[in-house]
């Protein structure tokens, strides 16, 4: 018997007031990422992408559907209880870093640790391992976001989504304020990462020659999920 | 496991912005000083408007009003007839009243003249002794500061308003009266003195009161209340707490704009912090706790700030302060400040998470 998938789809809908109508950005969607599965969704801008991400990560309710997360579904979850859902088993990996400006790149991490109610003292030794893993150098992991290189910083990014262990991964664009090497860099990371800590991970973005590193490659059009690039 | 205080990002704000919460910090400093200064001040100025009534060993005191008018608490309008006297003293439930008099009136001794607030009444009345002895009819007791100022000892001649040869029979703690120095007489010395024919007002210990005309020609209040009656001291003591609550509020209004700015500049963070699983009530938290660890600090360095001006200042005016009263006026600006911040950060539950994956869709 095959474990559940760490994240799951099902009929999503999703529909946004614009003006007199309704703009529908989720339509039908569908779908189940396994656990170290990379899943790339590719697709213009508008298509609907970064609501898929939203709906996944429980930043939005869809109107209708389910959405599965970890074996939990969402439905009848409050804000309180989705915000400790995102804490335990949802790991975003934001388009632009978003790091915090007074936090050093180990404190970043910590500050996960922290909002997770885990003791900061014996998370550095776990964060310092994960920011070297990620390829941080030991000089760069004191250094506050502005002392960093945008590749530094979308490391650093990766690493905090990575570090409360969770089993689904979520990417936003992550490669588009990085030129093409540092690009590529990063997402062989992703891909590596995705293996190693078994996450089921959902990468949005734009960048085709970046697909590659995919398992699963969908393309998202009009608000709906479609097989293949 | 999450509701423990937060402060990890909340010091690491206050470390990274450090100038602009050392000048949040200054302001609230500056403020707490003026306002314990203040507090301060109040106290030194109400001890000497009216030590000498809030020192009556008196549980009430009966003001009284002549013929045809109606009862006011004030001293200066106040006189007790012999008739009140005996109906309070009559009263059941009354275990003592003493007839005493207060005038505003002039010490005059060999070498100097000092106005003062004479007061006419028994022994029982008087403010401990420090040297001598109570005084006798033709007497007068008199604080420490007149006998500095003007020279005097236990023994020495004096002028006490109109009446001239009155005998200085000691020395008591210093009280004072409408701004003036108290001195201390019988009530019959009191009289010659002040050319006054009838006590100001009864020292009234116990809880029961006459019933009849007695009581519809006096009007009886507690000591404290009592100090109103003294003149100006409302309006001064008044005017002065108006002037703290102002600069309370003021902080209350400051601290909240900072932190209002403060949050709006946060709101990026707030989001990311939101969307990887912080939940409105950490982040609240977080933000309050921030608020308080720049309040205690600035109310602290402010607070000492006040004192140490006030032990300054206090050769010159009257200032009055101990560390249970500094408290009080802290303790607000602390609890006005947290409050004035927590107008601002409630903003933080309103920071959509969405945001932090960007505003391009």
């Amino acid at each position: 018997m095959t474990d559940p998938a760490p994240l799951l789809l099902e009929s999503v809908e999703l529909t946004y007031p614009d003006g007199g109508r309704r703009l529908t950005a989720l339509d039908g969607v569908s779908l189940a990422v396994a656990a170290g599965e990379l899943v790339a969704v590719a697709g213009p801008s508008g298509s609907g992408k970064s609501s898929l991400l939203a709906v996944a990560a429980t930043l939005l309710r869809p109107d209708s559907g389910r959405v599965v997360v970890a074996g939990r579904d969402t439905a009848g979850l409050g804000g309180r209880d989705r915000a400790r859902l995102r804490r335990e088993h949802v790991g975003i990996v934001f388009q632009q870093a978003n790091l915090l400006a007074s936090l050093t790149a180990v404190e970043q991490l910590l500050a996960v640790e922290h909002l997770r109610g885990g003791s900061v003292r014996e998370g550095r030794r776990r964060a310092e391992e994960l920011l070297e893993s990620v390829g941080l150098g030991a000089d760069q992991r004191h250094r506050r976001p502005h002392q960093l290189s945008g590749g530094e910083r979308q490391r650093v990014n990766i690493a905090r989504a990575l570090y409360g262990g969770p089993s689904v991964l979520l990417v936003d664009e992550p490669t588009s304020a990085l030129d093409r090497e540092r690009g590529e860099r990063v997402m062989r990371l992703l891909a590596s990462v995705t293996r190693r800590h078994r996450t089921a991970t959902v990468l949005v973005t734009h960048d085709r020659p970046l697909l590659d590193h995919a398992d699963r490659v969908l393309t998202m059009t009009d608000g709906r999920l479609g097989e293949g690039s | 496991m999450e509701e423990r205080i937060p402060l990890f990002v909340a010091l690491r704000d206050i470390r990274f912005a450090r100038g602009r919460f050392a000048l949040m910090g200054t302001v609230v400093a500056l403020i707490t000083t003026l306002v314990v200064f203040l507090h301060g001040l109040t106290g030194g100025l109400a001890g000497e408007a009216s030590s000498a009534v809030a020192g009556l060993p008196a549980d009430r005191v009966v003001f009284g009003a002549p013929a045809g008018a109606a009862p006011e608490v004030s001293f200066s309008r106040s006189t007790v007839d012999d008739a009140a006297l005996a109906a309070w003293r009559a009263a059941p439930g009354v275990r003592s009243a003493e007839p005493f008099g207060v005038a505003m009136t002039r010490l005059a001794g060999a070498s100097a003249a000092v106005p003062v607030g004479a007061f006419g009444g028994t022994a029982g009345l008087l403010p401990p002794l420090l040297s001598g002895r109570a005084p006798g009819d033709g007497e007068v007791a008199v604080g420490e500061r007149v006998a500095r100022d003007a020279g005097l000892r236990a023994g020495d001649r004096v002028t006490l308003g109109a009446r001239s040869g009155v005998t200085v029979s000691g020395v008591t703690a210093d009280r004072g009266h409408a701004h003036a120095p108290a001195v201390w007489t019988t009530l019959a010395t009191w009289r010659e003195a002040t050319r006054q024919r009838q006590p100001t007002a009864l020292a009234v210990r116990g809880d029961g009161r006459p019933s009849g005309e007695a009581a519809r020609a006096t009007k009886a209040v507690g000591r404290d209340a009592a100090l109103d009656g003294i003149d100006g001291y409302v309006a001064e003591h008044g005017t002065l707490q108006l002037i703290q609550g102002f600069l309370l509020v003021v902080s209350a209004l400051v601290v909240g704009a900072f932190f209002t700015v403060w949050t709006v500049q946060r709101r990026p963070d707030v989001a990311v912090l939101k969307a990887v699983g912080a939940s409105s009530g950490y982040l609240v938290r977080d933000a309050l706790a921030q608020a308080l660890a720049v309040l205690v600090a600035g109310t602290a360095a402010g607070g000492a700030a006040g004192f140490c001006g006030g032990w300054l200042a206090a050769r010159s005016v009257p200032f009055e302060l101990g560390a249970a009263t500094a408290a009080v006026p802290m303790a607000a600006m602390v609890l006005l400040g947290l409050a004035g911040s927590a107008l601002a950060v409630r903003r933080i539950t309103s920071v959509d998470p969405l945001t932090a994956l960007g505003a391009s869709r």
